[in-house]
């Protein structure tokens, strides 16, 4: 079994407005904790794990993202990075069991339950945002400008 | 589209706009100042919204041209869009509610005029004193409500004149200068300076690169011999020892074949040094040109990064006028109900008017039933009045007779007070109300 289960949500706003996904759309009307919570899952299957140390073996190896998990003795993921052409990291959030706090999990086992928002490159958006009151339009571009602020401070950290 | 067939179009020189705003402290436009009589709180805080706005002064002589609307406000955001008519629809009045409030104001001034027109026949039948017309017994407070609103358009008007002078300006400040400005400057130069097709980035990531892992090889071969030699040396001075103490004076080939090669690698030593300080300084070298490349790489993208800083914040704030447009947006619809709601109540009172002019009809003949009802009345009383004298009469004739007949002979005690009494049996009392 894998170690690690991974969760990645687009929060790209074109994924909010495409036609199939009325009511993502409708939440861009609503308070932006509620936004935080939606966006595009995507579940990563086909996944490899390289270890600290271990030379990446196969040069052929098309890889289309690498995620970085930096993890604590006690196997809780302390950051996480990201490199990929195709979307930036916004924020993770771990879901799993930490171990050491929850002695009902057998042995040491690690449950690695990753959540990552991620944001994929922004389109051109007058051809679906036509439609849009000047409220819901507001709220799209202060979704955007909010994922661009938070990519500029992961990379001024 | 918009002010047309509305009083006072609105001003096509955002010049004249403008100035008014900068020739007044606060930021109010002479306009307000002037006064609105109906509803000044709108156009006060519609001035205000638009002071916020003051950053995005409009250049002199950068004329709006009537027709467009900031529809794109609605529809396309950084995009300059078209301008669609449903959005416009938000924005302007558009000339249907000028006109619905123009033909409401109307109506009820005909309404009004009509009653004041209208004696009221009832309050004074004789007309002796001034007759009062209909219009005196109602209510003046609203009449002149939807005339307010009217007044108040062309200011209006002008301040939406104004913020979609001011939008279109943030729009292309938006795509000349930001757009097609500061960000594609900015992604040109970040892939000159540090895109993958940039010379010295390719000198750091490949050819300085290598050229370093080569040096680091060199001196690892270097170390390496040197190590060798000492590990060599060190062999030689054990067998050496060992060779002393078994059998003197004769020593093994081992030795002497050690001997050779560290006597070889000994005369090679000073040469091996040589080149391990020549690798040393190149190293050094490189490693300062590498420093001072990279050095002039991180200087770049720190340059860059505080450009994209500098974007992101331009995009902040121009969100936050596009707020500031909702804002105002939201006081224009505000603005727009109100008309609404007084136009509802104007169209309730031209209603209420023309059922009392109705009522008052009605009421005139009320007046003329109940007229003549009073003299049908007065008319029966007197027939009745006229029967019962007669009676009344006849009765008298033979009391008379009957006491000239009787009255000697009866005591006067035997019907106390009845027997001599020429008081008629009736009286009548009655009042008909003189309508």
């Amino acid at each position: 079994m894998d170690p690690i289960t991974l969760c990645v949500n687009d929060k790209n706003v074109c994924q909010a407005l495409s036609p199939q996904n009325q009511s993502w759309k409708d939440s861009l009307s609503e308070s932006p904790t509620y936004r935080q919570s939606i966006g595009k899952s995507m579940f990563p299957t086909n996944i490899k794990y390289i270890f600290d140390g271990e030379e990446i073996c196969n040069k052929e190896d098309d890889a289309e993202n690498v995620i970085i998990l930096e993890m604590s003795e006690g196997g809780q993921v302390e950051s996480v990075e990201m490199i990929s052409d195709d979307f930036e990291l916004l924020r993770f959030k771990n879901n799993g069991e930490n171990p050491l706090l929850d002695t009902t999990v057998q042995g040491n086992k690690l449950n690695i339950d990753l959540e990552l928002d991620v944001v994929s490159k922004f389109r051109e958006l007058s051809e679906i945002t036509a439609d849009l009151s000047l409220e819901e339009l507001v709220n799209v571009y202060k979704i955007q400008n909010e994922q661009l602020r938070s990519i500029y401070n992961s990379i001024m950290k | 589209m918009l002010g047309r067939g509305s009083p006072g179009t609105v001003a096509g020189d955002a010049g004249t706009v403008l100035d008014a705003r900068k020739g007044d402290a606060g930021g109010v436009p002479r306009a307000v100042q002037g006064g609105i009589p109906a509803h000044p709180e709108f156009a006060v805080q519609l001035a205000g919204l638009e002071g916020q706005m003051g950053v995005l002064s409009v250049p002199r002589g950068w004329g709006w041209s009537a027709g467009g609307l900031p529809g794109a406000v609605c529809a396309q955001g950084w995009h300059r869009g078209e301008v669609d008519q449903g959005s416009v629809e938000c924005w302007c009045f558009g000339v249907r509610l000028v006109s619905d409030l123009q033909r409401w104001q109307d109506k009820i001034d005909r309404e009004v005029e009509l009653l004041d027109s209208v004696r009221n026949e009832l309050s004074s039948p004789d007309g002796t004193r001034d007759s009062a017309v209909l219009g005196d017994y109602i209510s003046r407070e609203n009449l002149d409500l939807l005339r307010g609103r009217l007044e108040e358009i062309p200011t209006v008007e002008t301040h939406i004149a104004n913020i979609t002078n001011q939008y279109r300006v943030m729009v292309r400040k938006l795509e000349e200068k930001l757009l097609q400005g500061k960000v594609r400057s900015l992604s040109k130069c970040f892939d000159r300076d540090l895109g993958i097709e940039n010379e010295q980035v390719a000198l750091l990531m490949t050819e300085y690169h290598a050229k370093l892992l080569l040096l680091e090889e060199e001196l690892v071969e270097l170390l390496q011999s040197l190590t060798d030699h000492f590990d060599k040396c060190k062999l030689l001075l054990q067998l050496s020892a060992s060779g002393t103490e078994s059998d003197s004076g004769r020593k093994s080939t081992d030795y002497l074949e050690l001997l050779e090669v560290v006597q070889t690698d000994d005369s090679q030593l000073g040469a091996i040094t040589r080149a391990l300080c020549d690798t040393i300084d190149d190293i050094d070298a490189h490693l300062l040109q590498f420093q001072k490349l990279l050095d002039t790489k991180t200087g770049q993208l720190d340059k860059s990064l505080f450009a994209v800083q500098e974007v992101i914040l331009q995009f902040e704030k121009n969100v936050e006028y596009l707020t500031i447009f909702q804002d105002i947006g939201q006081l224009i619809t505000n603005f727009k109900e109100l008309c609404g709601q007084d136009i509802q109540l104007v169209q309730g009172l031209v209603d209420f008017f023309g059922k009392y002019r109705d009522s008052y009809d009605r009421l005139l003949q009320e007046a003329q039933r109940r007229r003549q009802l009073s003299t049908r009345m007065q008319a029966t009383i007197s027939e009745c009045l006229d029967e019962l004298q007669t009676l009344q009469d006849d009765d008298f004739t033979k009391r008379t007779k009957f006491l000239e007949q009787n009255g000697n002979y009866l005591p006067e005690n035997i019907w106390p007070d009845q027997i001599d009494d020429f008081s008629p049996l009736f009286t009548l009392e009655y009042t008909i109300k003189k309508v």
